[in-house]
């Protein structure tokens, strides 16, 4: 909690443009600083002395103070709860809010001196820079995922055939536990983190995130986290399952304290980054960045945080209840002291439901991202699949009990479940059939994001036609607890989340590391990925059906072969990892480097150089359309600024606009006896025949350009402020003027009133204008032919009228 | 080809595999009890569901994969810029709600119908701990680690776990029932078995190391059998309660 | 025609010198005090998941509390007193910050903190003199549970009023830059309101 609080100091400072070097600090000793030696030293020392303290403690109160299982247990707590945190503090998380709680700091001045990494060695420290922080989420989450990965192969390994062979059925239980556990609280949750943390300010038009300090605590948690819940392998691993139902999970041996304290820690650096998600989003999107413009990954994660912020506590009081049961002797689960068993699972489910959106959501908005850019189109249906996924965020919190069927849970709930359960399937499939219609007639680059967005196509609407099934309660009562939900949420959580994430690996690699990655090895791990998926998980469907239970050890020797088989295809879809690690480590030291936009999208982290400049924009870029205009003539997304690269700081820079032309022609004096022409244009005015048509009727002789945007009407965005829409306006003048300038003409403008036909009059009686050009979308699009402009116009003004249509099929004027 | 045609050849595609759905010899290990046979014809009807909904989707996305993919000379075109259709989105909208409201409808009747109680149903008490069964027979007064059940003969499973045990699942997967034993409270579930012959009960809640090992046999039995069963366990109980 | 972004005027600045930069120009709020606010939306589903604990065992059994424990309503109540007087000094210092009066905020954050330290140090006596502890049964269980959590709550609280008694004492705070100050208070007020809900369910209902 001193963490919100300190974390003011850390927004917002990033206002200004320019490089920084690395502030140089006088160094104090590695003891001393915040460092890996430091992190080490004051993590045991917190560990220990906190333990000592409460064995002190006991001692007074009268309890055995150190022997005994009771003892173990509770010096065990606060031994490794004191151990996480001492690791946070002494890796420097907390330096800088350390001035403010003393309240002698010199936090007056800005400080950059942890942002930004200059070399591989930054990646290992404390560092507040969000593009820093999301390549640190991505590899450690990584890691993790490999490790969790190796845990599945054992469980298949044990699995091979039927009986007991590698390992016991206690440490079998362990296995699958642990697995579960790493791959939802330190891969999947925390991976999606680290792309969103990568992407989103950028596409925001941010610097950063809104609270740097506190993003890169939320990552600095999750390594003692992971480590809590491997070290349990130590003493005996938490086996009681990743749900840890109550009261196995009460009576089982020490490994289970380490599960529950582990995942506070995930579960506290998942909401601190989900305020600061929301936070982010609320307040630092950039001039013009309505809500109805933003990309569909910031509305996943919009969604998808407000889900952790709300769902997250109530995993964390369910884990303190069990942790209270099991060192404090509490009776939250026992039914014997008056508790209640089935509490424990809806108090469980309430979040670990929402979970399962908290991980499909940014998946889909990173679909929504590859399948648009990828095939060229604009998204179809955009409202509906932002609206889809805000449905997706609010049903998820009332569907929780269809996980307790077959618990003893009261049965009036079990039919208000099932129906609400079944209507999430409605804006999923809507986002499906969206996505799928956003293929058709688009023109279709099957790169390897793609192929990991269309795979998953496939592989989530199987996973979504089951759920289905396990909503339908009969259907459920049958088969809950077997097989077949081992395979339903391998298909929503390998072939959904994991396909996703690779999705968004391949897609924004070449933005983060700036290296482009081979297409042939990337397709090649897609087909292996997608072949053995399916091949591991579609006959643990049918295994389901025939009544193999899950987590067991053991089982009927009828199901041998099928689970022989699906044992050697895990072992090869977990082989199938190592291209994917070759491929990525290999490009990101040697691949090609990649161009600014090697996807040519639209959506503003593809705008700056990769990787990004470390303070990603110079100014706040302008956005003045919509983030999937492809195909749109003259369309933009947005208008960013980039300063010229100057020696030193940052001063009166001047803004010059990085135009696609280069430029050309020599400036021309002002002459009064020009001709002059005004130009009407809106949404097409930075178009290429607009611009085109200007240039060939100053052929001949010098012109004198008058541009009048009438202003764009705003009905339809969600954030109406007149002010922004003269800004989005302004902005699209701007761009024009800079590049017919750069052209070689004298141009000036204004906005003007909004009905285009009084605005042309006015500046025909006031600056006689010899000419009139009026540039529209084509006769289908546009609500000016529709209300006869040209004609009114040509009709009423008597001098000649050029009509340009800025036509389909010309590439979008913006992006750059 | 347009998407009509496209759209035709995914719902013949959709019908070949609901056939193929339904030829499949067997989705289920044999079905022995009234409950069962319910279930099966519920999951069969969302199969073919599924099936249309499946072939849909995959056609559509394999043959717009293949028509529009990029070819040599493509690097700059764009996509028309299509940015929804009102109609399709809530044709899309509309029909799955339509269809899962449907199968809600029929889920909720299978279950109402599967937990009917009858008047003179066989009631057993069902008690797990880790990691064995116990079977109470409370109107017989018969106690027994088999599951023995009478043909036809509607019944009422009460299931406990022990106080200070764990969670355990209680669950027959050729009655296709299943229901959690929970410590300090008691569930229900119900079966009418209609098929002699010997079956598996499996535990299908994690319990502890043994819980992969946490079975019991069950035997379905004609109704003259089933009371000489009744009868063999009264005299042996009660020859081995005397002996005590 | 100049730059749109460039036309931002004189560069505004927090109560830290900080820039603020021109994407918060529209905010009515701080991104601080918005972040507090979406952070206590977080504590109060982790309350939320307790009183969901409490009110299931609580209406799962006939009569209530099981076992007969007695917990003093009338010495608490004197105790809840304590907390909402502080929530109305938080408010005075607040307000005192906003209006220059330097006096009026340290007094006020003065008296908050010590009333929130009574709080918790009566609080601790009462547990002393309950005769229970949270083994003794689901009651103790969930009461122990939620007001211990409600407990932690105000020493974390009492922490941050600490650290503002600290800055407003050294002059940190002024008319125009008091943030620190108001998520403070915001947080104390939050406590505040949990424990008026907290007695009411817990000891008077």
């Amino acid at each position: 909690m001193a963490v919100a609080h300190g974390a003011e100091l850390s927004g917002h400072g990033h206002a200004h443009g320019g490089g920084h070097g690395p502030v140089q600090v006088q160094q104090r000793s590695i003891w001393l600083r915040g460092s890996w030696v430091r992190a080490i030293w004051v993590s045991f020392f917190f560990g220990t002395v906190v333990a000592g303290i409460a064995a002190l403690i006991r001692n007074r109160l009268g309890f055995e103070a150190v022997s005994g299982q009771s003892a173990h247990e509770v010096l065990l707590t606060f031994g490794l709860v004191f151990w996480a945190i001492g690791f946070t503090v002494g890796i420097g998380c907390f330096d800088y809010w350390w001035g403010y709680l003393i309240g002698s700091h010199k936090w007056e001045q800005e400080d950059h001196s942890a942002h930004g990494a200059y070399s591989w060695r930054d990646y290992f420290k404390v560092n507040t820079d969000h593009k820093v922080i999301g390549i640190q989420y991505l590899v450690l989450t990584f890691i993790f995922f490999l490790i969790g990965g190796a845990l599945a192969e054992g469980v298949r390994a044990e699995l091979a055939t039927p009986g007991t062979q590698i390992v016991s059925p206690g440490t079998y239980n362990g296995l699958f536990s642990a697995h579960a556990t790493l791959m939802i609280f330190l891969f999947i949750i925390p991976s999606f983190a680290g792309l969103a943390n990568f992407v989103v300010p950028l596409m925001l038009g941010a610097q950063d995130m809104a609270f740097p300090r506190l993003n890169a605590l939320s990552f600095w948690l999750l390594l003692p986290a992971g480590l809590i819940f491997l070290a349990s392998f130590a003493v005996g691993p938490f086996d009681a399952g990743w749900t840890n139902y109550a009261p196995l999970s009460d009576k089982t041996g020490v490994g289970d304290t380490f599960f529950t304290i582990g995942v506070q820690f995930a579960g506290a650096s998942s909401i601190a980054t989900a305020v600061n998600f929301l936070v982010t989003i609320v307040t630092m999107r950039a001039p013009g960045m309505s809500f109805w413009r933003m990309p569909l990954l910031v509305w996943a994660n919009l969604a998808t945080s407000s889900l952790v912020v709300l769902g997250t506590p109530f995993i964390a009081g369910s884990q303190f209840m069990v942790l209270y049961d099991r060192i404090m002797h509490t009776h939250f689960f026992d039914p014997a002291g008056g508790g209640n068993v089935v509490l424990y699972q809806h108090i469980f489910w309430f979040y670990s439901h929402p979970a399962v959106y908290i991980m499909m959501l940014p998946g889909f908005g990173i679909i929504s991202e590859v399948i648009a850019i990828h095939s060229r189109k604009p998204i179809f249906g955009y409202r509906l699949i932002a609206f889809s996924t805000v449905a997706i965020g609010v049903l998820g919190f009332t569907v929780w009990a269809h996980h307790m069927f077959v618990s003893g849970m009261a049965p009036w709930l079990r039919i208000p479940m099932m129906a609400t359960t079944m209507l999430i399937a409605v804006p999923t499939g809507i986002k499906i059939f969206s996505w799928v219609a956003t293929l058709w007639d688009g023109v279709i680059h099957l790169t390897t994001a793609m192929l990991f967005a269309l795979g998953f196509i496939f592989t989530f609407v199987i996973g979504g036609l089951s759920g289905v099934f396990l909503a339908v309660i009969p259907v459920d009562i049958n088969v809950s607890d077997t097989y077949f939900v081992v395979a339903h949420i391998h298909y929503v959580l390998f072939g959904g989340s994991v396909f996703t994430i690779y999705a968004g690996i391949y897609h924004w690699f070449p933005k983060m590391t700036g290296r482009m990655y081979d297409e042939r090895l990337g397709r090649l791990h897609f087909w292996l990925t997608f072949i053995f998926f399916n091949a591991t998980f579609m006959p643990m469907h049918w295994l389901g059906l025939q009544g193999m239970p899950r987590r067991v050890a053991d089982y009927d020797p009828r199901f041998a072969t099928l689970n022989f088989i699906i044992s050697i295809c895990a072992f090869l879809l977990g082989a199938s990892t190592l291209v994917f690690l070759y491929n990525i480590i290999h490009s990101w030291a040697r691949g090609p480097i990649a161009p600014a936009n090697p996807w040519r999208a639209l959506s503003l982290e593809w705008q700056v150089s990769s990787p990004p400049p470390i303070f990603n924009f110079d100014e706040p870029p302008q956005v003045v359309g919509g983030p999937y205009e492809f195909g749109v003539p003259g369309a933009r997304h947005a208008i960013v600024t980039v300063h010229e690269p100057e020696p030193a700081f940052a001063g009166a820079a001047p803004a010059t606009l990085k135009a696609p032309e280069a430029t050309t022609g020599a400036s021309q004096g002002l002459l009064t006896s020009m001709r002059h022409i005004l130009v009407v244009a809106n949404q097409t005015v930075a178009g290429d025949e607009l611009i085109d048509a200007v240039r060939s009727k100053a052929a001949g002789e010098p012109v004198r350009v008058t541009v009048i945007c009438p202003q764009n009407d705003p009905s339809g965005e969600w954030v109406v402020d007149d002010r922004e829409v003269a800004q989005a306006t302004r902005a699209r003048l701007d761009a024009t003027l800079d590049r017919l300038r750069a052209a070689g003409i004298e141009a000036t403008g204004q906005v003007v009133d909004r009905d285009p036909y009084t605005a042309v009059m006015d500046e025909v009686e006031s600056d006689r204008p010899s000419e009139i050009i009026i540039s529209t979308l084509p006769q289908t699009r546009s609500g000016w032919l529709r209300r006869d402009l040209v004609e009114r116009v040509r009709h009423d003004a008597k001098i000649p009228v050029e009509h340009v249509v800025v036509d389909v099929g010309a590439k979008p004027a913006g992006g750059a | 080809m347009s998407a009509f045609k496209v759209g035709i050849v995914a719902v013949v595609i959709g019908a070949i595999g609901s056939v193929a759905i339904l030829v499949t010899p067997s989705w289920f290990p044999v079905a022995a009890a009234t409950q069962a046979t319910r279930q099966d014809d519920l999951y069969l009807a969302l199969m073919i569901m599924s099936s249309f909904i499946m072939a849909i989707v995959t056609t559509f996305l394999v043959y717009a994969i293949w028509k529009f993919r990029a070819r040599p000379g493509d690097e700059n075109r764009d996509g028309p810029p299509i940015h929804g259709n009102t109609t399709l989105e809530i044709v899309w909208t509309v029909i799955p709600t339509i269809l899962v409201v449907a199968f809600a409808i029929a889920g909720g009747v299978v279950l109402v119908r599967n937990e009917k109680t009858y008047k003179n149903e066989l009631n057993v008490h069902v008690i797990g701990q880790q990691f064995a069964w116990t079977f109470k027979y409370p109107k017989q007064g018969v106690t027994s680690t088999t599951l023995v059940l009478e043909e036809g003969q509607p019944t009422q499973f009460d299931i406990y776990s022990k106080l200070h045990d764990v969670i355990h699942s209680f669950y027959v997967p050729q009655f296709r029932v299943k229901a959690d034993a929970v410590p300090g409270q008691v569930n229900h579930t119900y079966a009418t078995p209609d098929r002699v012959g010997t079956y598996t009960l499996i535990c299908t809640e994690l319990c502890g190391p043994g819980h992969s090992l946490m079975r019991a046999v069950v035997r379905v039995l004609p109704k003259d059998k089933f009371d000489a069963w009744v009868a063999a366990q009264k005299r042996l109980q009660s020859s081995t309660q005397g002996g005590a | 025609m100049t730059s749109i972004a460039a036309a931002s005027g004189a560069t505004p600045r927090d109560e830290g010198g900080h820039v603020v930069s021109a994407y918060h120009e529209s905010l009515m709020r701080s991104p601080v005090f918005l972040g507090m606010v979406m952070f206590i939306g977080s504590e109060i589903m982790l309350f939320g998941s307790f009183f969901t604990a409490y009110f299931y065992i609580r209406f799962s059994h006939s009569q209530y509390p099981l076992g007969g424990f007695e917990i003093p309503k009338a010495s608490t109540g004197i105790n809840t007193a304590i907390l909402v007087a502080s929530s109305f000094t938080m408010h005075w210092a607040l307000v005192s910050a906003k209006r220059g009066k330097r006096l009026g905020l340290i007094v006020g954050l003065g008296l908050t903190l010590a009333m929130g330290l009574t709080f918790l140090g009566l609080q601790m006596r009462e547990y002393h003199d309950l005769g229970f502890v949270p083994s003794d049964g689901a009651f103790p269980t969930t009461f122990f549970a939620l007001t211990g959590l409600h407990g932690m709550h105000v020493l974390v609280g009492a922490t941050l009023l600490a650290i503002a008694f600290n800055r407003a004492i050294r002059g940190h705070y002024s008319p125009d830059a008091h943030l620190g100050l108001e998520v403070t208070g915001l947080y104390w007020h939050f406590v505040d309101v949990v424990w008026i809900f907290l007695y009411t369910v817990v000891y008077l209902l």
